[in-house]
């Protein structure tokens, strides 16, 4: 009975392995700014190269996971700026200087956007554990660096939650939820971004 | 042991069989549409009701080679992509629920497509009406196709339809947005 139980774990195991599943960890943020922004105008750099980089990790039973961070994080960032600050501007390239001057932003945020996956399942492809890690300078529009720091999230999933909810990315999305409420509470309490 | 391996076997054959039906994944604005909006200079507007043709709508479910599709705002399509038409305006601070002018819709088609072998389509058409204290300013159909890369295999082909049903909405939005009679209707 041990042996036959075996078989058909590893049975259902190969069946899952092999595959590249598609996740989104696009996380959910308040679309509507809240209170009084600071009255400035500023801008954050996503390049086209990094929006549609996928990223592929492996996690339980030897299959992967491929997702687009920076593609699913972009509006979110947007969002917790929006809430902040008066105006915001994505650009595609930093040394835009042309949008930037049409926009008047003054601060320019450069995010670099690192994810690490984890599972204590090895017989689930979905990850039941994330890590998000936000690491930005921020930078005047003639290159000044005027502030930089990482802002760090982890997510979990258990199976139940995953199964329950059908959303296989949800421990990215945690973890980026994560991420940006503390990247929120850096930037609001940095007196250089004010 | 045995225990383990078997809960294990399950596990792994729940999740196998567990995709009869699987969420949309949540909507999340493209910042080209709140940019396009926010630099139109329109005035505030509320979103109202969106519903589904009942004949070729799709709202409840969109069917991927044996997988039922399904959306995670109320259960509904149409709701999907009004909050998707939300978030876009409130993103570009232009919503407000006392606003004179509402925009609605009727979603006239709704599919994801991945019967083929290489390539999977998508198609999204909505009738949009846009009301100025309650007189029409703004009737038409909008319609959003899209291409994506797919695969014979299932589980590669089923996963790409269903991370490519946000993008569809996103152009869709951005098709309707890219309408100067939209904009002007929006305007004050």
């Amino acid at each position: 009975m041990l042996r036959l139980n075996h078989i058909v774990a590893l049975g259902a195991a190969l069946l899952l392995g092999a595959c590249a599943h598609p996740i989104n960890i696009s996380p959910k943020v308040d679309a509507q700014p809240g209170g009084t922004p600071v009255s400035r105008s500023v801008a954050y750099v996503i390049s086209q190269e990094d929006r549609d980089r996928e990223v592929s990790k492996t996690t339980g039973s030897g299959d992967s996971v491929t997702y687009a961070p920076y593609r699913d994080l972009e509006g979110a960032l947007f969002q917790v700026l929006n809430s902040i600050y008066r105006r915001v501007t994505l650009l595609r390239s930093a040394g835009d200087s042309a949008l930037i001057e049409r926009n008047g932003a003054t601060l320019v945020f450069v995010p670099k956007i690192v994810t690490e996956v984890m599972h204590d399942n090895a017989f689930i492809w979905p990850p039941t554990g994330f890590e998000v890690k936000i690491a930005y300078r921020v930078q005047e529009p003639g290159g000044r660096q005027v502030y930089q720091n990482t802002a760090t999230g982890t997510g979990n999933a258990t199976f139940g939650e995953l199964q329950a909810n059908k959303d296989f990315g949800l421990s990215g999305r945690r973890a980026a939820e994560a991420a940006l409420a503390t990247l929120r509470r850096q930037i609001e309490s940095a007196p250089e971004l004010k | 042991m045995t225990r383990t391996a078997a809960a294990a076997a399950l596990a792994a054959l729940l999740l196998l069989s567990g995709c009869a039906s699987q969420f949309a994944p949540p909507y999340s604005p493209s910042i080209e549409n709140v940019q396009m909006l926010r630099d139109a200079g329109t005035g505030k507007v509320r979103v109202g009701t969106f519903r589904a043709d009942p004949k070729t709508g799709n709202d409840e479910s969109i069917s991927l080679r044996g997988l039922s599709l399904q959306s995670p705002v109320g259960g509904k399509f149409s709701a999907y992509v009004a909050q998707a038409l939300a978030s876009e305006l409130a993103a570009a601070r232009l919503i407000d629920d006392k606003a004179v002018v509402e925009i609605s819709g009727v979603l006239i088609q709704n599919n994801v497509d991945v019967s083929g072998i290489n390539v999977g389509t998508a198609h999204l058409q909505s009738r949009v009406v846009v009301r100025r204290a309650g007189r029409v300013t703004y009737n038409k159909a909008v319609r959003a196709d899209m291409t994506f890369e797919s695969s014979f295999a299932g589980g590669v082909a089923v996963p790409k339809a269903i991370q490519a049903y946000p993008i569809l909405v996103q152009k869709f939005l951005a098709k309707l947005y890219g309408d100067r009679d939209f904009i002007s209707s929006l305007t004050r």
